[in-house]
Order: C-alpha cells, then sequence, then structure tokens
C-alpha cells in the first residue's frame, strides 16, 4: 500500500482513516500535478473547530509516490513546504479522496462530507477565514477555595503514580495508590454506580455535598469537587483548583485540565464528559478526609 | 504465555482485564503480523473519558517483546506502528471477552470501533 488517507472531521473519536494502493497514489499525484493555479494560502485544517476540515495524506519513501505530505481542504492543496499551496477551485481532489475510502461512514457523516464538498471553493474560504479572525473569547475561572490545590500534574503523570491512582484520589489530591474507589475506607462503598450509591459512598469518607461552588471557602474550610455517572457503568470526579480551573484524572491515565472536546473546564456541569452523562453533584472535600 | 487485555475505558472502577487463551494469542499475533506499517499517518489521541483503546501485556511471546496499544485503527508496538483501517483488531479484541463485559461498555466500544455518530 502506497499511502495513507485521514478524513478529518471528528472531534473526540479517531478520524477515519484508509489506505491507498499504488495506482491510486500516482493518480492523486497526477491530479495534484494537473492544478495550475497556485494560492499563499495554506489549508486550514483543525481550525474552525467541529465537522469536516480536509482531508490529510502521507506516504513515506518506500512508497511508490515516495515520502509525500498532503493536506487538502477547501480547494487548497498544500504540500507541507515553503511553496505556495495549489488551489483546486472545483474541489475535485477532495471529492476524488472521498470515493477511495475503503472504510464504511455512518450515513450522517458521509452526507455531512457531501454537503460541505458542495460549497464553492472560495465561499468555504471566506467561512474559514471569518472564524479566524474572531476568535472565541477566553474561559473564565474564579478561584473560590484558599486551601484548593495547585494544578500541577507533574506529580501525577510519573510512572509510580499514574497507573495506581484514579479520579478520586486526584480530586481529593491524595496519592494513596489503591486506586481509591469511594466509601471502601470506611467499610461503605458503593454497591451501584448511580449517584444516589457513589454520593452517600463518598460522604461516608468525609465530602459534603453542596448546591453550588459559588461560595468562597476560607483556609481550613476544603475545596470544591463534582460527581458525575456514566449511568449503570462507572463514575468520575472533578476538581477545582486554586486558579479556578478545574480538572481531573480519567482512571490511570494523566491528569489534565480540559475536558472531552479539549475545553478549559470551568465548570463540570457544563463540560464535554463524554459518556458521563450524569451529574450527580457538586461536594466539598478537605485534607481530613480518609480515602483508601 | 499468558497475554493480558486491558479494555482502558474508566474512570473510577478499574478497567476491565482478561487473559487470552494460547488459540487467542496465536490469533492476536497473526492479526496483527498482517498490517501493514502506518507509513507516516498521524495516530488519533484517545478522549479523556469513555473508550482508550486496548492494552495488550504479554510475556514471553517473541512477536509481541513490550506493551501494545490498539485504538482507532492503530497499532502501536514498541518498535512500530501498524495501521488497521477496518478497525478489525479492536473488534476482535473487544469480542474476545465479550460474554463478561457488562453490555453499556460493549456497546460504546462498538459504536465507537464502528464510528457511529
Amino acid at each position: 500500500m502506497s499511502a495513507t488517507v485521514q478524513l478529518n472531521v471528528f472531534s473526540g473519536r479517531p478520524n477515519p482513516t484508509w489506505l491507498l494502493n499504488d495506482e491510486q497514489a500516482r493518480e492523486l499525484l497526477d491530479r495534484v500535478h494537473q492544478v495550475e493555479t497556485k494560492t499563499p494560502l495554506k489549508a486550514a485544517g483543525s481550525v474552525g473547530g467541529l465537522g469536516y476540515r480536509g482531508f490529510t495524506v502521507a506516504s513515506d519513501a518506500k512508497s511508490t509516490i515516495g515520502e509525500t505530505r498532503l493536506a487538502v481542504h477547501a480547494g487548497v492543496v498544500d504540500t507541507g513546504r515553503t511553496d505556495l499551496s495549489l488551489f483546486d477551485e472545483s474541489r475535485e481532489i477532495e471529492s476524488w479522496l472521498l470515493e477511495t475510502a475503503t472504510v464504511q461512514f455512518d450515513k450522517g457523516v458521509r452526507e455531512h462530507v457531501t454537503s460541505m464538498l458542495a460549497v464553492p471553493a472560495q465561499e468555504a474560504l471566506r467561512d474559514l477565514t471569518d472564524r479566524l479572525i474572531v476568535l472565541p473569547p477566553p474561559s473564565k475561572c474564579t478561584p473560590k477555595a484558599a486551601d484548593a490545590p495547585a494544578y500541577n500534574p507533574g506529580l501525577w503523570n510519573i510512572p509510580t503514580v499514574q497507573p495506581y491512582n484514579n479520579c478520586y484520589n486526584y480530586a481529593n489530591d491524595q496519592r494513596t495508590n489503591t486506586f481509591a474507589q469511594p466509601g471502601r475506607a470506611h467499610g461503605k462503598m458503593y454497591t451501584k454506580l448511580t449517584c444516589a450509591s457513589v454520593q452517600p459512598a463518598a460522604q461516608a469518607d468525609g465530602l459534603v455535598p453542596t448546591a453550588s461552588f459559588s461560595t468562597k471557602l476560607a483556609a481550613g474550610k476544603g475545596w470544591y469537587v463534582a460527581l458525575v455517572i456514566w449511568p449503570n457503568t462507572d463514575y468520575h470526579w472533578y476538581r477545582q483548583d486554586a486558579n479556578g480551573c478545574w480538572s481531573h484524572k480519567p482512571g490511570g491515565t494523566a491528569a489534565r485540565n480540559v475536558d472531552n472536546g479539549g475545553h478549559t473546564i470551568t465548570d463540570p456541569k457544563t463540560a464535554n464528559r463524554g459518556p458521563y452523562t450524569t451529574f450527580c453533584s457538586y461536594m466539598i472535600t478537605n485534607r481530613h478526609v480518609v480515602i483508601k | 504465555m499468558p497475554v493480558e487485555v486491558i479494555l482502558d475505558v474508566f474512570s473510577g472502577r478499574p478497567n476491565p482485564r482478561w487473559v487470552l487463551s494460547d488459540a487467542q494469542t496465536l490469533e492476536l499475533v497473526r492479526r496483527i503480523a498482517s498490517l501493514s506499517r502506518a507509513q507516516g499517518a498521524r495516530e488519533p489521541t484517545p478522549p479523556d473519558l469513555g473508550y482508550r483503546g486496548f492494552r495488550i501485556e504479554a510475556h514471553d511471546v517473541p512477536e509481541l517483546p513490550g506493551p501494545v496499544h490498539v485504538y482507532g485503527g492503530f497499532v502501536r508496538l514498541p518498535s512500530e506502528v501498524r495501521l488497521d483501517p477496518q478497525r478489525r483488531t479492536e473488534r476482535w479484541l473487544l469480542e474476545s471477552n465479550s460474554k463478561a463485559l457488562e453490555p453499556p461498555i460493549h456497546e460504546l466500544v462498538l459504536h465507537e470501533i464502528e464510528g457511529r455518530v
């Protein structure tokens, strides 16, 4: 196989990727070489947010077409070098790449991409340019708790800590290396993956439910955390850091301060939480809580 | 030659993990060997929450000399990355323990593998 094609369309899940055979790879190069119009624009690619964001094509030196890197979006064929890009105003190269796919697309995905490719290239470029100029305002986080831990992922994302401490460890800022479970330290571990079971288990450990995280917490009064549930399947915790933003540690993976969509978390209730669709409660924890 | 499969999917609970039989191990090795090299393609980054792929930890299997990570149509071996555009390896790994997996987990992972919107 000669080259890899990736359709950039998803946000939270992997993009569809497939291979071109030798004949297809050569045809792609032929199509590119037939484009005469040049442009100083680069393929916008990931800029612009959600939905269709073009194709990327890659091959290495052993390929029939040699080492190649192409990004194609809104008619712009970007070879990734300092040369000018090519402008495929008819968007035939993008349409052709879509037809080479050997993976199954959900009908909605194919319809979306097809509709995007039907937009004339000049119009598609104007839309992208508007989004580049008008940037979203920065997220606002307001510190609330004097005791809140600083966001310092280096304390958690090391081989001796990361695999052995989960979201509950992280929210409580305690590295027990036991993959702590709500209630286990006090013989009152949850029995179901529901708010009604996990929240009281956390209360048995010393956490206290609260309606919101709007009240300032003085020194000695702890910091805010939040409990969410993947219904009947799992739970997850977030914590509010000293800077007022929220962070989390999904299981044995790295601690981070962005949500499933890569955005700063100003409130777990409104964050992208993947399958953890149920928001249970804000709670307050502190340094005297015991977890295991 | 125990080969352990870990489904990286949970946050609070420990991840599901199971051991492959000898026959399953041979099948896994065969499947990975049949894949092409990824040719410079970029591996996707798993999401924070939800399905994040499979980890395979093998002991005394020469064809699997270190941890293997399978996600998003890519199989990352210690020394190289292979491409699995149809995501058949992930699907096979999921079915290698399908009877023991809770239905919501099986459904979520299958949904992700099939790329359903």
